[in-house]
């Protein structure tokens, strides 16, 4: 049902939109990300989880069917990184960062409002993603009886049957559009993605989700017809 | 974008709760099916060997969960639940896990009249042992017998130039130690020295302070000094005894193998537990050994042939050894059983915290205790745990009516024959 509804409501934009001589917009846009994972410790009582900073690239689409609404979609390859600490005693050179790629397709409603030339914008929507590939890099350790040992590392990480690679959740933000020619414009947006879907499966009778909030800074451009 | 987060935060799941695996013995449990879920979630997070072990963890709580209420529910209803009931679940739950070091430890929370001992013990490892088609007897018994019968039938042996020995208690550890030295003469008149260990703690000994540990000490000193003095021309080869050796210091291996390598040498790999997920480990890490000058001789330059004897009791670091010389050095030669299968290093409880798996619990308060590796290890790329090391040369002690010689025999005849 809910499908159906979602069909619908497409199908009527785009009629609106071609009834309407909507226009369209697709341009490129790149920036910084900032991801940070939102996890239990789950026992493990020494270990803290923070933030990451990134980038991505890629491509936008808009289709303006007014003045005030527009529906915009993006293709892009999105860093979504993040970092585990330990901070027992001797223990606290130990740390991994998880260097995640993902390809993000966000599809929100733009909402805009301001002058001929420069407008502002409210975004919202949802979107997909696909954990294309990892990486760790950090310091781990080994032991004899008596004496520990730090060894640095920097390798892919192989996904197991653990790991959620396909992704969704919600995305919202603001932004600001300088059209600078008839054609031709450039934007400034503050996307905040927030993951619905845990990045790794949880067993039957013991979950222990885990999700990625990233901020996604963005400078594009884009060409209008 | 906090509005968001404020907003759809609910539609985010909770992770169930993940005890502290380093306190869940100081827990008062006030039934069986609380403390085996404790002990069920402990392992999910913190056993090393889900990658290899094929024990279906999740249809193991779903087949037991129940039957641990209908143990509840047997106690509710005034009934004595006793220490046999226990262990059939626990067994059942617990006794086909991969780790060959795992002793599961359990207290009855509420004792039975009829419970004999205060708890009981299941140990995966001696549960598939015995059904391998080569065992005989009980390890523990194996042990015992072995060090006696060695003992007996070493002395009827003529060709013994020299022999030194040490059987007591080294008072650290608090456990008998055995060692036994010889140096075997073949009718060649080339020499083979001999040394067998009950337990691995060369390392432990030569740094030891103790009457007992300076009287160790000698015996391992001739071995080594007749290793590295015995001239080429005169030097057959050289056999360590590795059978009926119950495990001990990683640390031996500066001996074992840095007295015979000539520089820095990945041994093994280990990694552990990275996170609560089953799959969720460290990187691969090397564990390397260094050159010992102490007692040092280059036998793969001089190709000098090691004989390694294992057999069935050859645990953990009895097993360890004969696996990461051979990986590292190429004129070792395994000849015996395969091993155990008690690959995985291990840490004390009390550094539960380093790496929130390996052995937890208490072992004096006794809820429940739990020994299991603290990591996984892996040498030449094979994870043995569970496996052991597969001789190059099989002899059984069951085909040779209680004897050991035949495999000390083999070696004989193989270092006499090596080219």
């Amino acid at each position: 049902m809910n499908k159906r509804i979602i069909f619908v409501l497409a199908v009527l934009l785009c009629w609106t939109a071609t009834e309407a001589k909507a226009q369209w917009a697709i341009g490129i846009k790149g920036g910084w990300t900032c991801t940070s994972p939102d996890r239990s410790i789950a026992g493990r009582i020494d270990e803290t989880y923070s933030r990451l900073s990134g980038f991505d690239a890629g491509f936008q689409a808009r289709c303006e069917f007014n003045d005030w609404i527009a529906l915009r979609a993006d293709l892009s390859y999105m860093k979504r990184s993040h970092r585990m600490d330990r901070n027992l005693n001797y223990l606290d050179p130990v740390f991994t960062e998880y260097r995640n790629d993902y390809l993000m397709l966000p599809v929100m409603a733009d909402f805009s409002f301001g002058g001929e030339a420069l407008r502002g914008h409210l975004l919202c929507g949802g979107f997909a993603g696909y954990w294309l590939q990892s990486r760790i890099k950090g310091t781990t350790y080994w032991m004899t009886d008596y004496y520990v040992f730090f060894d640095d590392f920097n390798q892919k990480r192989e996904f197991n049957s653990e790991d959620q690679r396909f992704t969704a959740g919600l995305v919202g933000g603001v932004g600001l559009n300088w059209d600078i020619t008839d054609h031709v414009g450039l934007n400034l947006d503050a996307l905040y993605y927030y993951d619905l879907v845990s990045y790794r499966k949880s067993y039957a009778h013991l979950s222990d989700p885990r999700y990625l909030n990233t901020l996604s800074i963005d400078l594009g451009v884009y060409y209008k017809f | 974008m906090a509005l968001i987060a404020l907003i759809f935060s609910g539609c985010r799941k909770d992770a169930d709760y993940h005890p502290y695996i380093g306190e869940t013995d100081k827990l008062a449990y006030d039934s069986y099916s609380t403390q085996f879920e404790y002990l069920w979630k402990s392992l999910s997070s913190g056993y090393v060997f889900w990658d290899v072990d094929e024990t279906d963890w999740d249809a193991v709580y779903e087949e037991y969960m129940p039957k641990f209420h209908a143990l509840d529910a047997q106690h509710e209803a005034g009934q004595e639940v006793t220490l046999d009931d226990l262990n059939e679940l626990y067994t059942g739950a617990m006794g086909g896990l991969r780790d060959h070091h795992m002793a599961i430890v359990i207290k009855n929370l509420h004792p039975a009249v009829s419970d004999t001992l205060p708890y009981f013990y299941v140990s995966p490892g001696e549960i598939e042992v015995e059904k391998r088609d080569y065992f005989t007897i009980p390890t523990f018994l194996l042990q015992v017998y072995f060090k006696y019968q060695m003992d007996a039938e070493m002395t009827l042996l003529d060709n013994i130039e020299e022999q030194e020995s040490f059987d007591g208690m080294l008072e650290e550890i608090g456990t008998g130690i055995s060692y036994y030295y010889f140096l075997f003469r073949l009718p060649d008149g080339r020499k083979i020295p001999y040394f067998w260990q009950s337990a691995a703690v060369i390392s432990y000994v030569m740094n030891g302070t103790s009457a007992s540990a300076q009287a160790a000490k000698a015996v391992v000193d001739k071995w080594l000094t007749a290793i590295k003095e015995t001239p080429r021309e005169q030097l057959a080869g050289i056999i360590l005894d590795n059978r009926a050796n119950g495990g001990g210091c990683q640390d031996d291996l500066d001996y074992l193998v840095g007295s015979f390598i000539n520089e820095r040498t990945e041994v093994l790999k280990t990694r552990y537990k990275e996170g609560p997920g089953r799959l969720e480990h460290s990187p691969w890490t090397s564990y390397y050994i260094d050159p010992k000058p102490d007692y040092h001789r280059d036998i793969t330059a001089e190709n000098i042939p090691f004989v390694v004897l294992t057999n069935i009791c050859s645990i953990s670091m009895g097993e360890i050894e004969p696996a990461v010389m051979r990986h590292v050095m190429p004129t070792v030669y395994v000849i015996g059983e395969r091993t155990y299968g008690a690959t995985g290093p291990l840490q004390p409880v009390s550094f539960i915290d380093l790496n929130y798996g390996g052995p937890f619990g208490d072992q004096n308060n006794m809820n429940h205790y739990i020994y299991t590796s603290t990591s996984e290890a892996q040498t030449g790329g094979k994870v043995l745990e569970g496996i052991g090391v597969t001789p190059d040369e099989i002899v059984l002690f069951k085909d040779h009516n209680t004897s050991f010689m035949p495999q000390f025999d083999a070696a004989i005849e193989y270092i006499k024959n090596y080219k």
